[in-house]
């Protein structure tokens, strides 16, 4: 399925930035130039230190901060404003407590013009799709974080996005727990059944962005601005004990560290 | 001009140290230094960046190694290692401006930093970041002392 999605569209661009600046009220510049495009059917990452401003970017990629200069196209037209094609999954895991999971995840489509009972539906067909079938009904209270997270993911695909923003998705998580919802997440998300197109996340765990990206990203500098962007063209599942893998970590962390008289 | 990253603590810049030269005989590679510490770059880069910035270790193209002044601080008692991290702060930021003035208020290091081009502290958080690092490294080494109204330099 993922193939067939992958060989429909090739190569067209989904969403992309291009020459982003960006600039805090008080001057401070944060983004010089930014271009980055996310194609059909690809998972990117986006890497780099601690306080470059990753989720600020993801923000202005989604609509939801707007540019000092540059624009964000969606499928070829400018965005100007959050849209529901393009969706945002936070670090913190964002479930309300007093909603049964079903509930939770109907809540994407309370804007749309669908009965309750097409809502409900609708919401089990996303719990199902992230493996919570049967546990419509539970609480938050009842579920562990990773479940938390998939409601949270469920309700993402249920507004039929075309285009996932991941800010650190497994950041909460216990390192068993992220492990297993990364081996199942990058199916989940091209299972080819969803209008999503493209994904684009950033992380600060760089052996996650090794398991999940095709492209990955890396901003660095002051003002930030993409000093890399490299292909990762390991065959999956990867593994993070392989010699290749470690040889791509290595690759990244060179991005990370130039040379001294080039910082 | 080299800044004492925002999220870089003393403490951190020991265990690297020990890391360094007792697990990796003072040289590897930035991805095993991050296997062996079991951290993420948001953990592991700001005090790279900032002990590279003191001149204690070499970071280049993904490989760090121990310099001779992380060997003789890892070698050093107490006070050697004050001594050894004050004289490294007197050339980085946000030091080399407090120490220009002397005696400041927080308020008065932002300006002065920001006139001076160094805009790691120009965001919502930098004054916080900037108190955090005066206290952590500047006092920790004595080089600076708290007054009613902000730091001085101790001659």
């Amino acid at each position: 399925m993922e193939a067939k999605l992958k060989n429909e569209s090739v190569n067209r661009v989904i969403l992309e930035a291009e020459h982003i600046d960006f600039s805090y009220d008080n001057g401070y510049k944060v983004f010089e130039n930014i271009n980055l495009e996310a194609d059909t059917g690809k998972f990117i990452a986006i890497i780099g230190p601690s306080g470059i401003g990753k989720s600020t970017l993801l923000r202005i990629l989604g609509g939801f901060l707007k540019p000092d200069s540059g624009k964000i196209k969606l499928m070829g037209k400018q965005l100007y404003e959050p849209t529901p094609e393009v969706a945002l999954i936070h670090q913190s895991i964002v479930t309300f407590p007093w909603m049964t999971a079903e509930e939770n995840v109907m809540l994407s489509m309370k804007t749309k013009d669908m009965s309750h009972d097409e809502m409900a539906e609708k919401a089990k067909v996303s719990l199902s799709r992230v493996g919570l079938e049967g546990f419509e009904d539970l609480y938050p209270k009842e579920m562990s974080g990773g479940m938390r997270q998939r409601v949270a993911i469920a309700r993402a695909f249920a507004a039929d996005p075309h285009v996932f923003l991941m800010d650190e998705p497994f950041a909460h998580l216990d390192e068993l727990t992220a492990e297993g919802l990364r081996q199942d997440i990058y199916n989940i998300l091209f299972s080819g059944e969803t209008p999503l197109k493209s994904v684009i996340m950033v992380s600060h765990n760089l052996t996650e962005v090794l398991e999940l990206a095709d492209e990955i990203y890396i901003l660095n500098n002051m003002p930030a601005s993409i000093i890399g962007r490299v292909a990762v063209t390991m065959q999956r599942p990867r593994n993070p004990r392989s010699d290749e893998f470690n040889s791509n970590l290595d690759m990244l962390y060179g991005y990370l560290t130039p040379p001294r008289n080039k910082r | 001009m080299d800044v004492i990253d925002p999220n870089a603590r003393i403490a951190d810049l020991i265990g690297l140290l020990y890391v360094l030269s007792n697990v990796f005989d003072g040289k590897t590679d930035l991805y095993r230094l991050e296997k062996e510490m079991e951290v993420d770059i948001d953990d592991l880069m700001p005090i790279v960046y900032t002990a590279s910035n003191l001149g204690l270790v070499n970071a280049e193209s993904g490989d760090i190694s121990i310099a001779e002044k992380g060997i003789e601080y890892i070698k050093s008692g107490m006070f050697q290692r004050k001594n050894i991290i004050k004289n490294s702060l007197t050339k980085i930021e946000p030091f080399n401006t407090a120490i220009s003035m002397n005696s400041f208020s927080i308020d008065d290091l932002l300006d002065e930093l920001k006139e001076n081009g160094v805009q790691t502290f120009n965001n919502p958080d930098g004054s916080h970041d900037l108190e955090i690092i005066l206290i952590e490294w500047g006092m920790y080494s004595k080089l600076l002392k708290k007054t009613d109204d902000g730091f001085e330099v101790i001659s």
